[in-house]
């Protein structure tokens, strides 16, 4: 220190700024290097949970349906807008598994159901979502669109259907409607109903392999189809979830099945019910002939179909 | 320092030394300084390029491995005009994807489809790439899906290696006795559940599920699969048993379609016994069809046995086709990128 009371000469002092410059460029660059560190696992973390909640979407969307077809085919009640009532039960457990995320991990988790619906292909049901996830700064937001299969869950229709005529039972594989599908067509003043009594069709909904679907024209095919209950893609046909609300036929791309009467020792030939679910089980059914699938010990295996579905599935017209 | 002996100095000296030291001092700083700016700013340039690289390589890498592809089916979509390649595994039951593995058919069609599906789409246009999938188990040979020559004089190369499971057959039908219990009983979700069109015919080519449970009553066990021409002219198709040999003595199997019921019934083999042929023969001049591998068993618990047809890229060694490879083998995924 000289004697004129100043700390360092003017020299010392020049010498001193860029040491000063270079040591906050250091500070700077070390806290800049720590931040981006924390950014990235900050960005990981939310990018992690937002992957998380969107591969749970479709999971917990197949077991709300399978929960709701369950609920149906044990009560035989349709429920009133099937979109809307199961995206609510969704959006529940969405936000159950949000609240879960947010509480263990301090993230912003919001998982927004935005329509549930028929996707174009009809074994599958389109769910979109947003997913937002937010850490500090960090936010992850996401507008997606999943299928879910709806493959190996029960077909609830004729459960409604038959519910206020004595009801159906089922087997491991299939529903047996006993003599209430007769009640139900009755009632409808359809002729010769009589045909369905011990009919049966399949219980859980499984798309039929052999497609193109000509190829059921080989009336072996038709019969291992049968024998397999397979589900087949229809423009008439309801989907899954207008099935869900007693529909039998809906304005989207479908399903149908057959519904197949109980083998007769009556080898003449009528005119009946179309067998195909959606005829059967709407409010104006038609008639089809009859195409005999099998003979086995006598008893005739029948099926009746209309031209429409006959050229359909590559069978002979009558 | 005063200003005036700055100034007027009379020795004739412009700066005093401790002036001219820290001049010196400075101007070395200084020096340094815009030194350090100019390896920054060109190694942010490289950095951006390089980045870029780096990025579109990882980015590839994680699109293939991550996503079944756009649509899901793109590997049996042969005329779709809009698909995004992807290679990950769909879970046929939940269609969820496999987290890390990859599906043998896609990897398959991508080799075939290298320059339409990636290049210009996941990887730009102009640059070399090499895919390669090297297997841990060494007896495995690497799948190379793509390997452009790399020149020495390339300016930058990005590489991305991921490890993950890959099947190195792929399981066209499975008759599962072994596992699953009683195939007597049709289940929901077992493989077992199927009809099999031989059933309520009369004499041989009667079909009976057999009850395994109950007493050991033999019978068929059977289940359908999808073959295309395409699928014939790619894939070598092998019927194969676990365990193998058999102690079933009694074991056969028939492939047949609903369209050509036969009682052609086939010893399995103790090695793989390749079936294109029979496929080709059933399949006939259709395009595709539905066929169906009927398996039969003695029904004795303790003789049970699980019976597949796999397949494998053609004219892959049969060597090749072992039941090991069934399940997905630990691999490295490594792609790399130049321009």
């Amino acid at each position: 220190m000289d004697n004129k009371g100043y700390a360092m000469s003017a020299l010392s002092f020049l010498l001193i700024i860029p040491a000063v410059l270079l040591v906050t460029v250091f500070v700077d660059m070390s806290h800049i290097g720590g931040e981006s560190e924390g950014l990235v696992l900050k960005s990981d973390a939310v990018f992690c949970t937002a992957m998380d909640i969107e591969n749970q979407i479709p999971v917990m969307g197949k077991e709300v349906l399978r929960e709701t077809a369950d609920g149906i085919v044990e009560s035989g009640d349709a429920i009133i807008d099937s979109r809307k009532t199961v995206k609510n039960v969704l959006q529940a457990k969405m936000c159950q598994m949000s609240e879960l995320y947010q509480n263990k991990m301090g993230l912003e988790v919001n998982c927004r159901i935005l329509s549930l619906d028929s996707s174009s292909d009809p074994f599958y049901v389109e769910i979109k979502s947003t997913v937002y996830v937010r850490k500090d700064n960090i936010v992850h937001n996401e507008t997606i669109s999943q299928n879910i299969s709806i493959e190996r869950l029960k077909d609830p229709l004729p459960f409604i259907k038959c519910k206020n005529y004595g009801g159906v039972n089922m087997t491991d594989t299939r529903i047996l409607y006993g003599s209430s599908l007769v009640a139900y067509l009755n009632a409808k003043n359809v002729s010769n109903a009589f045909v369905y009594e011990n009919a049966s069709s399949p219980l859980f909904i499984k798309k039929c392999p052999y497609d193109p679907y000509i190829s059921h024209g080989t009336l072996l095919t038709l019969k291992n189809c049968i024998d397999n209950g397979y589900f087949h893609e229809s423009n008439d046909g309801a989907c899954f979830l207008c099935r869900l609300e007693g529909k039998a036929v809906c304005p989207h791309y479908g399903l149908e099945t057959f519904v197949i009467p109980s083998p007769t020792l009556n080898s003449s030939l009528i005119s009946a019910p179309c067998s195909s679910d959606h005829v059967i089980f709407n409010d104006s059914s038609y008639p089809g002939m009859e195409i005999q699938y099998n003979l086995e010990a006598g008893n005739y295996y029948k099926l009746f179909l209309d031209n429409g579905h006959r050229s359909k599935y590559g069978l002979p017209y009558y | 320092m005063r200003r005036k002996e700055f100034v007027d100095d009379e020795i004739a000296l412009a700066f005093s030394t401790d002036a001219m030291l820290a001049i010196v001092i400075i101007t070395v700083i200084l020096g340094i300084s815009a030194d350090a700016m100019d390896i920054a700013s060109y190694r942010l340039q490289d950095y951006s390029s390089r980045f870029s690289l780096e990025r579109i390589t990882t980015d590839a890498a994680d699109i293939l491995i991550k996503t079944p592809g756009s649509p899901e089916d793109w590997d049996q979509c042969y005329f779709c005009s809009y698909m995004t390649p992807g290679l990950a595994k769909i879970n046929p039951t939940t269609g969820t994807t496999i987290p890390n593995t990859i599906s043998f058919e896609k990897v398959t069609m991508l080799k075939n489809r290298y320059s339409e599906l990636v290049c210009g789409r996941i990887i730009p246009s102009g640059a070399n790439s090499s895919m390669i999938i090297y297997p841990i188990n060494s007896t495995l040979n690497p799948i190379i899906i793509r390997d452009d020559v790399m020149k020495s004089d390339v300016s930058e190369i990005a590489v991305s290696n991921r490890t993950v499971l890959c099947d190195f057959m792929f399981t066209t039908v499975v008759i599962a006795m072994n596992t699953h219990g009683n195939p007597s009983n049709p289940t929901e979700n077992g493989s077992q559940g199927e009809v099999c069109p031989h059933i309520n015919f009369t004499g041989n080519l009667k079909h009976q599920q057999p009850d395994i449970n109950g007493g050991g009553k033999p019978g068929w066990v059977c289940h359908h699969f999808k073959i295309t021409q395409e699928n014939l002219n790619s894939t070598d198709f092998y019927v194969i048993t676990d365990p193998s040999p058999l102690k079933d003595s009694s074991a056969r199997w028939i492939i047949d379609r609903t369209e050509n019921i036969t009682d052609d019934k086939q010893r399995f083999s103790s090695t793989p016994v390749i079936v294109n042929d029979k496929l080709s023969q059933v399949l006939g001049a259709d395009n595709q069809a539905i066929l169906w591998f009927h398996v039969f068993t003695s029904g004795n618990p303790q003789k049970l046995y699980d019976a597949y047809i796999v397949g494998v890229p053609k004219g892959s060694l049969i060597e090749q086709v072992r039941l090991e490879y069934l399940n997905p083998q630990p691999c490295f995924f490594v792609l790399k990128v130049c321009f």
